[in-house]
């Protein structure tokens, strides 16, 4: 193990993000997982606060309890260390549209203030100047879930005023909100980024800056934002990661990292 | 490569097809029938609705967003006739080809496979036609906790592709171990199959026969 890069005390934003997001997730919850930055965050989590989390892939994997980070959703790591292994379809239907995930993951393009995403196009449905890997299961995860953590790095690029194309619903679309729409679940509760973490308004569902990472000036976060953003009276400082979570992510990385590929 | 029309690529369990689930993101499953954009789902539920021969599935989740819009004629809504709830109904994929890998088959072309499913068994029921390579074909299928078989009657073509989803040049230099599935009725066939290991060039796309994905002959009662 490369013990200088372990031992290297100052954080990045990205290790920020990830922390907060590991942070976010609760001991003996149900967490719908995805590859990336939201793999790392619950393992992370699982290894530190939440040791009972309840990992699932999409790929049909129950209760995986990864010694390290998985390349892909069909990683056999995942399945043999799992309590049970199912279909897609049943990971959809029985486990995730029967309301028996807590807190699921979604990653987006594009953000806009009411948290709704876009993973579809950029520029025009018919004429796209950038096709996306399109919505997979998020629509479902978006309210199936009991609620959702949205985590993505923060420029004026992604947190946009208006969507291209509204993939899946976060707390409002128009004058409509989630209860009127019908969807099931509390929607997006929190969007962790690189600068900080924003969490809508229990009225309006508009998000609000609540907390800013160490070393990030509210104006940074506002200049990253392609709206005008709210901030919370009661802003926060996000908590430095302790040495214990800077380390534990970082082994975290680096055994993944350096694991051979076949 | 000639790549046949509605290719649905399964993955295998196991960290070896990691690349392959990244294929299966890349790779267009388009729908049929007047088709307007890709469809927004390329996985479970439109293949679960093709494999059990229903026009669409019926899924919650989509209200506010705007597939219903956009998506048509693949996503539109149905009302439940028992409760009035106005759900949201996805057209099925109707895949021409699957093609899966899985660890075993038997001599009779029954195809066991374990780990991480996916959706390699509702993709092979949703194909017109289907093409399972596995690790190894065996006399006996051993039982094995958790694992499930799949009954060759139903699949055209089994093979012995050992390393597969990493090795595809195997698929043509190996043709003494392709068994077929319909209990001895066809059996390999280099008239046929345009891309056989005695063939230097594919006869069909006169491509590399390791990289042809067209040369499944028609599938039992097609």
């Amino acid at each position: 193990m490369n013990v200088s890069l372990l031992s290297q005390p100052l954080v990045d934003r990205d290790e920020y993000m990830t922390v907060a997001a590991a942070r976010s997730l609760h001991d003996h919850s149900v967490c719908f997982v995805g590859i990336g930055m939201p793999s790392t965050a619950a393992n992370l989590a699982k290894r530190l606060h939440a040791p009972n989390l309840v990992l699932i892939y999409e790929s049909g994997v129950i209760g995986a309890k990864p010694t390290v980070l998985p390349l892909s959703i069909g990683d056999e790591e995942l399945a043999v260390t799992a309590d049970s292994i199912v279909s897609v379809p049943e990971i959809f239907n029985y486990w995730l549209q029967a309301h028996r995930v807590d807190v699921g993951f979604l990653g987006a393009a594009q953000l806009d203030r009411y948290a709704n995403i876009n993973t579809t196009v950029i520029g025009d449905y018919d004429h796209p100047r950038v096709r996306l890997p399109g919505a997979g299961g998020a629509p479902q995860i978006a309210t199936g879930c009991g609620e959702v953590l949205i985590i993505v790095r923060q420029s004026r690029r992604t947190f946009v005023e208006h969507l291209d194309f509204v993939t899946s619903v976060g707390q409002r679309r128009g004058d409509a909100d989630r209860a009127a729409l019908g969807l099931a679940g509390r929607g997006p509760v929190r969007v962790v980024t690189d600068l900080g973490i924003l969490e809508p308004d229990p009225d309006t569902g508009e998000l609000v800056l609540t907390s800013v990472h160490p070393g990030v000036e509210v104006s940074e976060v506002l200049e990253a934002t392609g709206w005008t953003l709210r901030v919370s009276p009661d802003l926060a400082v996000t908590e430095e990661p302790t040495a214990e979570e800077r380390d534990t992510l970082r082994a975290l990385k680096m055994a993944g990292s350096t694991r051979p590929h076949d | 490569m000639c790549a046949a029309p509605g290719l649905l690529l399964g993955w295998q369990p196991g960290r070896r097809l990691a690349p392959s689930i990244q294929g299966r993101r890349r790779e267009p499953v388009a729908p049929r029938a007047g088709a307007r954009g890709a469809h927004p789902r390329r996985d479970g539920e439109p293949i679960r609705g093709r494999a059990s021969r229903l026009p669409f599935a019926v899924v919650r989740g989509y209200a506010g967003s705007d597939h219903i819009h956009h998506g048509a004629p693949n996503v539109s809504t149905v009302t439940c006739p028992f409760t009035g709830e106005v759900l949201t109904a996805v057209a099925a994929l109707r895949p021409d080809v699957a093609i899966a890998h899985t660890q075993r088959a038997d001599r009779q072309g029954n195809v066991q496979l374990w780990g991480i499913a996916g959706i390699q068994r509702e993709a092979l029921l949703a194909a017109e036609r289907t093409l399972v390579t596995v690790e190894e074909i065996v006399d006996t299928l051993e039982p094995r906790p958790g694992a499930s078989i799949i009954p060759g009657w139903v699949l055209s073509y089994v093979r012995e592709v050992p390393g597969e989803p990493f090795r595809r040049t195997r698929w043509a230099t190996t043709p003494e171990t392709t068994t077929t599935t319909s209990s001895g009725t066809r059996s390999h066939d280099t008239e046929t199959r345009s891309c056989s290991g005695s063939t230097p060039t594919c006869s069909t796309c006169k491509g590399p026969p390791d990289e042809c994905l067209s040369p499944v002959p028609a599938a039992r009662g097609s």
